[in-house]
């Protein structure tokens, strides 16, 4: 299974959402990862095809998904970041209605409910109405929608917004379950969603891949560039200014920071192993978002 | 796939979408056509004027339910499944437009004794052209509007045009007892808008990037 982009580009009037976007998706769990307006929206919905892009081509397997219609929408899931529900639907009547939309026929339909309820811990609601869910539970309910048809190709955007500590580990987890046999790509700003499950992380910046690498890659590429080191307080306003300061923590014996700099930022300055958050504050130039 | 074969799965669809549209729509629509056949037979109401009336009331409140999708954010979540939004659209719109037809001819058929003078095809066209012209327009403004606004505004324009009819009854003679010929244009006319609707409703609800675009909500 491959999903090839070839030079994808989407540009609106005074905007160019994504520049150029090349490279090559096999199975397992790919993220996404850039701050907001970095163009992973963009990319992602021309990747579920319901964007046309600028220029540039997507391949599933060699053919043009632009071109396969029914059929890349037959192996695809996929779940927008913000999205609704029929309010007034139980769990299971929802997800009966988007297996009939998916091309499933009643008795599939029945079955794969049943399995993706129980994959995203939501078989006790399945009587429930929808518009009683909390944001987690909505999220799981949308996760569920975008497996009903055992998607080859599932692409889920930001879908941790808005969970809580527990809920996160419990997606990431699932996701990762999930990854064995298809294409997973999943968007984020948050680096711990990913540092685990991630087979390739891509970092979008303005719309251009900037870097694509495993985890271990990318903290290998950070190698000599995070440091440690010890300040008083009149010396953190200077630091901050001149540094990227990841972590301010303070002690009893002064101001502990984290800092991302190619050179080192104070002669008592000590290397330290990089981070995820780290990498993305080198490439972002803002601080991570590292919740748990 | 053939236009014939794409029809015949838009048919198909709209079986499924059933259970979508909200039985207050199917209900509401029944007693509105209950009340004018009861107010038309006991009070001294024009039977054909009832007629033109309700005729495009059913399929306004429908267009509701058509865009449930949209209106609830399902639009990209639909857009990426086998049948898409713009098939999901298009099945509703059959299925709310049978409906109203449906009724439409039940009341015409129920009004037969009432109307000595016009014959049961005539009132056909009475009701059938104007329903084209205003479906037309129906279309066109809820593509562009949501919800409440769409509404308020489609029926802002209904009752102009049925206070014109109202206030001038020479207008009104005129209009019941056109010539068919001008009835058949008519009805052309509303039927191409129609068909120019459907075609730019389905471009806009295949892409996310149309389906986005020239939509008010206040």
């Amino acid at each position: 299974m491959r999903l090839t982009i070839e030079n994808l580009s989407k540009e609106y009037k005074e905007k160019k959402a994504v520049c150029g976007f090349s490279g090559e998706l096999t199975d397992g769990v790919y993220a996404l990862l850039g701050p907001n307006g970095a163009g992973k929206t963009t990319l992602m919905r021309m990747l579920a095809d319901i964007l046309k892009p600028s220029s540039g081509r997507i391949l599933y397997n060699g053919r043009d998904i632009s071109l396969m219609g029914d059929d890349y929408r037959d192996i695809l899931g996929y779940l927008p970041q913000e999205f609704g529900l029929y309010k007034n639907f139980t769990t299971e009547r929802f997800l009966m209605y988007f297996a009939s939309l998916k091309g499933l026929d009643k008795n599939q339909a029945k079955s794969r409910v049943n399995e993706v309820l129980a994959l995203v811990n939501l078989t006790e609601e399945r009587k429930r109405k929808t518009g009683t869910f909390s944001g987690g539970m909505k999220r799981r309910l949308g996760i569920a929608q975008a497996l009903l048809n055992d998607p080859k190709i599932l692409i889920v955007d930001e879908p941790t917004a808005g969970l809580d500590p527990k809920e996160r580990i419990r997606f990431r987890n699932l996701l990762s379950e999930i990854s064995g046999e298809r294409i997973v790509l999943l968007s984020t700003h948050i680096v711990s969603d990913i540092e685990y499950i991630a087979k390739e992380i891509l970092l979008l910046k303005e719309g251009e891949l900037i870097q694509r690498n495993d985890v271990e890659g990318l903290l290998e590429l950070m190698g000599g560039k995070v440091w440690k080191v010890t300040v008083t307080q009149e010396e953190l306003g200077s630091l901050q200014k001149t540094f990227k300061v990841g972590n301010i923590h303070r002690k009893a014996s002064g101001i502990e920071l984290r800092i991302v700099s190619g050179d080192r930022p104070l002669p008592n300055a000590t290397e330290v192993q990089p981070s995820l958050e780290d990498v993305y504050l080198y490439y972002f130039d803002e601080e991570a978002v590292g919740v748990v | 796939m053939t236009l014939l074969e794409r029809f015949i799965q838009i048919v198909k669809r709209s079986t499924e979408e059933v259970s979508v549209v909200s039985k207050s729509y199917w209900i509401t629509s029944m007693v509105l056509f209950l009340v004018g056949y009861f107010l038309t037979n006991y009070g001294a109401y024009n039977p054909l004027f009832t007629l033109v009336l309700l005729a495009p009331i059913p399929f306004i409140f429908g267009l509701l339910e058509v865009f449930k999708g949209r209106e609830q954010g399902l639009l990209e979540m639909e857009m990426a499944c086998k049948f898409s939004a713009h098939e999901i659209i298009l099945a509703r719109l059959f299925l709310v437009g049978m409906y109203n037809i449906t009724l439409n001819s039940l009341l015409a058929v129920s009004f037969v004794p009432l109307v000595d003078s016009t014959t049961i095809w005539e009132m056909f066209l009475i009701w059938f052209t104007p329903f084209t012209i205003f479906a037309a327009l129906a279309l066109a403004l809820s593509m562009r509007f949501r919800g409440t606004v769409f509404v308020t505004t489609f029926f802002s324009l209904w009752l102009i045009f049925i206070g014109l009819l109202l206030n001038h009854h020479a207008w009104t003679a005129h209009f019941f007892n056109a010539n068919t010929v001008m009835y058949f244009l008519l009805m052309g006319v509303g039927m191409l808008l129609l068909a120019i609707q459907v075609r730019m409703l389905i471009r806009k609800y295949s892409t996310y990037e149309e389906g986005r675009t020239l939509e008010a909500n206040y």
